[in-house]
């Protein structure tokens, strides 16, 4: 765990995703860091993705998210990303969890999806080294995203998902 | 008796014929020799070649920054000729122009990604990432691929001139470091028209490049091909990754600074030939 590994030696980020709901378009991206000798991958960053949106910022941003979806009977107005709503469908009042994006299209979550992707968050994240993780934070920049989406062929159009 | 005679007479005759023969042949020999010590030298012949550098006025290939902008100067101006003027100077500052731009066009097959990241002070940086082209890699893409049609169609010197001249007008709306020249609120044909008009400045007002602009703003069908060639030079271009961080500044590029008819020099076809 405590190799040292060169921060700068391979700058190359592999990014792969998990969808934690595919109907709502919500990722999670994991960008990992190989270390050639060792063939070990070394979590650099977590990062929730919404349709083409990130959500979260950084790791701690993103452990808040998990939180709150964990959590989800006990939020209220002070959470950050999910607020409770109640609605009427078919004429049934139904509690909800909601999220509003940048463009302000609002994405409602039920119990049981939240139950779900807390269940495929702690799947997705075994047996990853996190002995990077926090250092990458203060290193990341958009140039740096960006290279990475681009390698890993995140911002091609015709990319089967 | 008769034999005795007879072979004495033989041998008399051998004898005269070896001692003649080995006469003539010391004489031929003796010719052969003279003939050579008194041999004139034939005399030297000499062609003389005009092996001198033609040299053309010109410009430095120095002004490009681009290998690919004096590649083509190469093609146009030299290979073919085209040093007349107000051709010469006209396609030098175009060129000038696209080889100093920076500016890029967002490509057809990208996706945009919002970015919203913390940076080292915990700051929120906000940016969307896609993929772009670069407008100076189109023009030179565009510009060789009509020099290719022009190779396998026939067009007159003018008209390939004036196409050329069109060719890279048209396509001058793309170059952002132009845009502070457009100070009333002008939409692209009238952008084109008005820079042409700037850049174009020794052409007369009549002269036949406005018209085939104006064509080519119609979409006559004639010109075309130089859509067709567009597309072409669209289709396999490199994509760069990009960040888009709101909106950007650019280098105001000033038209006066471009190259002038004062800064050509006499130059070798060698100053051009390192590719």
């Amino acid at each position: 765990m405590d190799e040292i590994v060169n921060a700068y030696q391979s700058s190359e980020i592999i990014i792969s995703h998990v969808m934690l709901n595919n109907d709502k378009n919500i990722k999670l991206l994991r960008g990992f860091e190989e270390d050639e000798r060792t063939k070990k991958r070394y979590i650099r960053n977590i990062v929730i993705m919404v349709e083409s949106e990130f959500v979260t910022s950084n790791i701690a941003d993103t452990m808040l998210f998990k939180e709150e979806l964990a959590l989800f009977n006990f939020g209220d107005s002070q959470n950050k990303y999910f607020f409770p709503a109640t609605r009427n469908i078919n004429k049934e009042s139904v509690f909800s969890l909601v999220l509003t994006l940048g463009d302000g299209k609002k994405i409602y979550i039920t119990r049981s999806e939240a139950k779900a992707m807390v269940g495929l968050w702690n799947m997705s994240l075994q047996g990853y080294s996190f002995a990077r993780l926090l250092e990458f934070e203060k290193e990341q920049t958009l140039e740096t995203w960006t290279t990475a989406l681009e390698s890993n062929g995140y911002l091609q159009l015709d990319k089967p998902e | 008796m008769y034999l005795i005679v007879a072979v004495i007479i033989i041998l008399f005759i051998i004898y005269v014929s070896k001692y003649d023969i080995d006469d003539k042949q010391e004489i031929e020999v003796d010719e052969i020799l003279e003939d050579d010590t008194q041999s004139k030298k034939p005399k030297e012949i000499i062609f003389k070649f005009n092996t001198d550098v033609v040299r053309f006025s010109l410009y430095s290939p120095h002004i490009f920054t681009n290998y690919r902008a004096i590649k083509l100067y190469k093609k146009v101006v030299i290979n073919r000729l085209f040093i007349d003027e107000p051709f010469h100077t006209a396609f030098m500052q175009l060129l000038q122009i696209y080889d100093h731009t920076q500016s890029w066009l967002k490509s057809n097959k990208t996706k945009e990604i919002k970015l919203k990241i913390r940076n080292k002070n915990a700051n929120f940086e906000e940016g969307i990432s896609f993929k772009v082209h670069a407008v100076s890699e189109i023009a030179f893409d565009f510009l060789g691929n009509i020099l290719e049609y022009f190779n396998e169609n026939r067009y007159s010197k003018e008209d390939q001139k004036n196409i050329l001249l069109v060719a890279l007008v048209w396509k001058l709306d793309c170059v952002k470091e132009l845009k502070h020249l457009c100070i009333e609120n002008l939409d692209d044909i009238e952008l084109r028209e008005y820079l042409a008009k700037k850049i174009l400045k020794y052409h007369g007002i009549n002269h036949d490049v406005f018209q085939i602009l104006r064509m080519l703003e119609k979409k006559h069908e004639n010109v075309q091909f130089i859509f067709r060639m567009y597309d072409k030079a669209l289709e396999w271009q490199q994509e760069y990754p990009y960040v888009c961080k709101g909106e950007e500044e650019y280098e105001k590029f000033n038209i006066d600074n471009l190259a002038d008819k004062g800064m050509k020099q006499l130059m070798g076809v060698d100053n051009f030939s390192v590719y």
